[in-house]
């Protein structure tokens, strides 16, 4: 980045912001026209950065921007706006983007196109140098995107089977007997499940954002500023790996049960701030080496020239300047002083914006074009925006309220004496906030219904109980009227086996659809994307709108010391097809397609 | 000279000492200048410096550890199964099989932890998975396998050949586990009717288990082969009675010579060592051996018309005084009362003589009511057992004839009757002598609901019963179902033979 144009003039005093509240409001009505354009879609992520627990801490990122844009832009003296065209150009890139985020109703893409858009109305307002003032705090934003096409699920998954799977090791060498189960610890007379919290997801995000909070408010270098964040995702391993190990042995030593409620928060309470206080601590290590380093070369630097001075091989003696300057100039870009403190960006007085009317943002064009896509946005993202909507599939309150244990039937074939329960879980937990149980007898088996909810869209069940440490053996998909059903089979080394039998969804019992291909190639992904762009098919629009709401999944998991046999299995699939039918009947599903 | 010259040299001592010092302070302050310009750093990198040291050292020891884990979980897997952790023993098994550890013992335990611990399906799913029919798994397995098999309630065809399967395919492997095959072998083929191929298995085995050789001649003797029954049986006892020379405290030894002598049909020489064992020291698996001697001496005397109830009556009455309690005896007892014809007079005398030893009462108290029951007395028969009842509620036939006089005649006491009939069915719960009782006492109570549930539990084992039947009747029409009570009430009045009650 140059700021050779950067060209500093006193603002005229016309151009100042204006003195009274009418002034104001006029200078920010095309401000707010800009923005309503991406309110629909910023609305729509925060609400789904809210329900994802490692995402919730978004709020804060708006103060940490808010403090790195008072830190490095306030004091940017007078500004002058950036050229016309180019900002044009770019704001048309953004206001078609925009279009098509809004139409295929992605929040994510949406709000990434409004962080693209702040630099460049960054830029057209105050030049250059309010750019440069403003990108740590723009950068910071950007940690309020998740990782796009789910991978932050598989993130979640290999680091909860990374800190189970080292934990574990760490508790065999403390001679703590114990069996891992994919997210499963069990020990003599307990069984400890590693929820997603423990993962290290939560913390890692938090972390991650807190430390490059830190890096852009010190204007650390490049170098330290990659070492400290990967260094970062290390200390949060290991955090988390402590925090398994003291939870599982103080249960097997001390009999102290740290898995579950205020004792467990605290606990990640703590480590949460141990594992920050450990990269402070890790920052002061680097900038100590990058000194010594520093020192090192200096000195290094120093006894080259006296050995050369004392070999009279130096041939420009007298135009040699003094070594300890040169020597500066040379030393290695590993320090870590804030560039505040090296005196990179003078300070020019306070920031004093142009006028507003004077930056190409305000040509009517713009407003015109961006109100007009603000206008769609609304009409477009209403339903999905609006509390009746929310309310009519708001899976939650209808299955907390409809569905009890008369629900299903005291028998269904050989199944018999079902034991019923209610379950609530941690937000993120793999098998649903929420769940209504029943647990038949079923011969030498147990036949577990569940109704699992809410989550939003498809859920991989299979994938659960991978992680609950079963090995899968097959899985099939059946597509039958009553919408498409995962049937699968499982094994455990200790001889166990299951029969699994799931089907998803909304509220009005119109069936989820499985992704076309679950964790597929990106040029599958880039054709359903493609495929997704099909505005004008209905069948589309309502894959779309559906993104919106919440599921509830229906499952059977028989469970027993032996495979099913065909005549077994059937009987499973009767007691699916009677829980589905039933459920749905208690929640008033009123678009069910009848099997 | 000398003067100049000393002080240059002491002037030089003087310098060479001051540039020491000097670079030492030098030296000294450097340091102070670089701990004040680096030391916070370094004090606040150092709390991250040790503990990532730490971490690092933890996961080496990981990384050391991995390959010793195998042998610390099967120690440990081993130590808890024998400490009864069932717990703790399962988990280090099933951990051992996660790290791809476990080998078929492995599994096998893990199968008998699962066993123990209340989750029998499990285990026997495991266990056949160990045991494949079609090939030789793991010999205890197949060993496990034979022994469900065969201990089933209804043993089919089917059952059989898979048990002798499993039972070859022990042979086969050739373990530790082989004789124990052999003898179950042994069994499966006495059991079906294959007493050839019993024989050649019991032949191969008292090689080695000369315990087996009673067996081995009561095979023979049901197969006829008398001689060959002897000859083992004489052979068991010289194995035994010299044994007994030899360990002269091995009560065991004793047992089986007494046991091939009485084989032999030498009662008095099977009493002599039996007596003779006990007057080493009390032993109540001597009197049992004792009481189970006098019965087939009593039951082979008896085998002889010619021999009247005075050559076997004393018999049985020794073998009482020696397990009063031998349902066996007390069996046979009653038949001797019911079946023989023996005089009241003489029974009655000698169960006199039981109480006034004061051997057996409660057995004698039994007896005499069941004696004043036939002789119609029933208030001395409810007056013996409720003595008999209350000197050995154990004594179930007592508590249960006790029930059935109080439920009966025209005072009942319905709540004790039912009481001391449930005490007699929490110990044998499905015997259908007490269903029955319990069903007449809930009858008169007009419990009717529960009194047909144990009625019609009863007669599944004695469907001609008329007192079944007619309480069956009573209880139907208690409920309002008179087809039901009019066909009991026929079945009632058609005369069937039925033993005495109680």
């Amino acid at each position: 980045m140059t700021n050779a144009a950067l060209s500093v003039q006193p603002a005229p005093e016309s151009d100042a912001v204006g003195k009274s509240f009418d002034k104001s409001l006029k200078a920010l009505a095309p401000v707010l026209i800009l923005a309503a354009a991406y309110i629909p879609l910023l609305i729509l992520h925060a609400t789904r950065l809210w329900a994802t627990p490692h995402l919730q801490f978004f709020p804060l990122l708006l103060v940490g921007s808010g403090i790195l844009a008072w830190r490095h832009a306030s004091r940017l003296g007078p500004l002058e706006p950036g050229q016309t065209k180019p900002v044009l150009w770019l704001l048309g890139v953004c206001w078609g983007l925009l279009l098509i985020a809004g139409l295929v109703m992605a929040p994510s893409p949406g709000t990434m196109i409004a962080l693209l858009t702040l630099p460049i109305a960054a830029y057209a307002w105050g030049g250059w140098r309010l750019l440069k003032g403003l990108w740590p705090a723009l950068l910071l934003l950007w940690m309020a995107i998740p990782v796009p096409f789910d991978y932050d699920q598989t993130l979640i998954r290999n680091m909860r089977t990374m800190a189970t799977d080292t934990s574990s090791g760490v508790l065999d060498v403390l001679g703590v007997d114990h069996l891992p189960l994919g997210n499963v610890i069990e020990i003599p007379g307990k069984t400890l499940t590693v929820e997603a919290a423990c993962s290290g997801i939560q913390s890692l995000y938090v972390v991650l954002a807190a430390t490059l909070f830190f890096v852009l408010l010190t204007q650390a270098t490049v170098l330290r500023s990659l070492m400290l964040l990967a260094t970062a995702v290390l200390w949060v391993l290991i955090g988390n790996i402590l925090r398994l190990v003291v939870v599982v042995g103080g249960y097997a030593r001390w009999g102290l049960d740290l898995s579950s409620g205020w004792p467990h928060e605290l606990l990640g309470i703590v480590i949460l701030f141990f594992t920050l206080a450990m990269i402070a601590s890790t920052d002061s290590l680097y900038r100590l080496s990058g000194m010594l380093a520093k020192a090192i070369w200096n000195g290094a630097k120093v006894q080259w020239r006296k050995f050369q001075r004392k070999q009279g091989k130096s041939k420009n003696r007298s135009k040699t300047r003094n070594s300890a300057e040169e020597l500066a100039e040379s030393a290695p870009d590993l320090e870590v002083v804030a560039s505040d403190e090296r005196g990179s960006v003078s300070d020019l007085g306070p920031t004093r914006f142009p006028a507003l009317a004077r930056t190409s943002l305000v040509r009517w064009p713009v407003l015109a074009a961006f109100g007009l896509l603000a206008l769609v946005q609304f009409v477009w993202l209403w339903p999905a925006l609006s509390f009746p909507y929310l309310t009519s599939f708001a899976v939650v309150e209808i299955i907390e309220n409809k569905v009890s244990a008369d629900t299903l039937p005291s028998a269904v074939g050989p199944m018999i004496e079902p034991k019923y329960q209610a379950e609530h879980r941690e937000l993120e937990s793999d098998f649903g906030q929420n769940s209504r149980i029943w647990n038949y007898q079923f011969g030498p088996n147990q036949a577990i219904v569940s109704v699992d909810f809410p989550f939003q869209g498809y859920h991989e069940l299979t994938v659960c109980y991978i992680n609950s440490g079963w090995k899968l053996e097959k899985r099939t998909l059946t597509d039958g009227p009553s919408g498409p059903r995962v049937e699968a089979d499982f094994t455990m080394p200790s001889g166990r086996h299951a029969f699994l039998l799931f089907q998803a969804f909304d509220a009005q019992g119109v069936p989820i659809q499985l992704p076309v291909e679950t964790g597929g190639s990106p040029f599958v992904r880039l054709r359903k994307v493609a495929k997704s762009l099909k505005v004008w098919d209905a069948k589309v629009i309502d894959e779309h709108w559906r993104k919106f709401v919440d599921s509830e999944q229906i499952q059977v998991f028989v469970e027993g010391p032996r495979a099913l046999t065909e005549a077994e299995r059937e009987q499973a699939r009767t007691l699916h097809d009677t829980a589905r039918e039933r459920v749905l009947d208690a929640i008033g599903a009123s678009r069910r397609t009848n099997s | 000279m000398s003067d100049v010259t000393k002080p240059e040299a002491g002037a030089e001592l003087k310098s060479g000492s001051g540039s020491k010092k000097r670079s030492r302070k030098r030296a000294r302050s450097a340091l102070v200048r670089w701990l004040i310009q680096y030391g916070p750093l370094l004090a606040a990198g150092l709390p991250a410096l040790i503990i990532g040291l730490g971490a690092g050292s933890v996961a080496m020891a990981v990384l050391l550890n991995r390959d010793l884990r195998p042998a610390h979980y099967t120690a440990a897997a081993y130590s808890r199964a024998g400490s009864k952790d069932l717990e703790g023993a399962k988990v280090c098994f099933e951990r051992l099989l996660r790290l791809n550890s476990g080998t078929d013992k492995t599994k096998f335990n893990l199968a008998q932890i699962y066993q123990q611990s209340g989750q029998p399906e499990r285990a026997l799913s495991m266990i056949s998975e160990l045991a494949p029919l079609d090939k030789t798994g793991h010999p205890p397995a197949h060993l496990v396998m034979a022994v469900y098999l065969l201990n089933r309630r209804e043993i089919s065809e089917a059952n059989l050949l898979q048990a002798e399967t499993h039972l070859k395919r022990v042979l086969e492997a050739g373990t530790g586990e082989s004789e124990n095959a052999r003898m179950m072998l042994a069994q499966l083929y006495a059991r079906s009717g294959r007493t050839q191929e019993a024989k050649v298995e019991l032949t191969t085995l008292v090689q080695s288990r000369p315990e087996l050789l009673l067996q081995l001649a009561a095979l023979e003797r049901s197969m006829g082969i008398e001689i060959d029954a002897t000859t083992h049986a004489e052979k068991a006892f010289k194995t035994f009675s010299d044994r007994t020379l030899e360990e002269p405290n091995n009560l065991n030894n004793r047992v089986l010579s007494a046991g091939a002598a009485a084989f032999l049909k030498q009662y008095p020489k099977s009493e002599s060592i039996l007596l003779d064992a006990l007057a080493k020291g009390d032993n109540r698996d001597i009197h049992s051996a004792l009481a189970g001697l006098y019965l087939i001496w009593a039951d082979d005397v008896m085998k002889d018309p010619q021999n009247g109830p005075s050559s076997w009556l004393p018999l049985l009455e020794r073998g009482i005084r020696h397990e009063p309690k031998n349902p066996l005896l007390l069996d046979r007892f009653l038949t001797i009362i019911n079946k023989h014809g023996r005089d009241n007079e003489e029974t009655r005398s000698a169960m006199m003589d039981m109480l006034s030893d004061g051997k057996a009462p409660a057995s004698a108290h039994f007896l005499l009511g069941v004696d004043a029951w036939q002789r119609q007395k029933p208030e001395e028969a409810r007056f013996h057992w409720e003595r008999a009842h209350e000197l050995a509620p154990e004594l179930v036939g007592a508590s249960n004839n006790l029930a059935w006089v109080l439920a009966s005649g025209a005072n009942p006491d319905l709540p004790r009757a039912l009481e001391i009939i449930n005490l007699a069915l929490d110990r044998s719960p499905k015997n259908p002598t007490y269903l029955g009782t319990r069903g007449r006492v809930l009858v008169r109570m007009e419990q009717w609901k529960d009194a047909v549930n144990d009625l019609e539990a009863a007669l599944t084992s004695t469907p001609d019963d008329i007192d079944l039947h007619k309480d069956l009747a009573t209880a139907y029409k208690g409920l309002g179902m008179t087809d039901l009570a009019a066909r009991h009430e026929e079945r009632a009045e058609k005369p069937q033979p039925t033993g005495a009650k109680p």
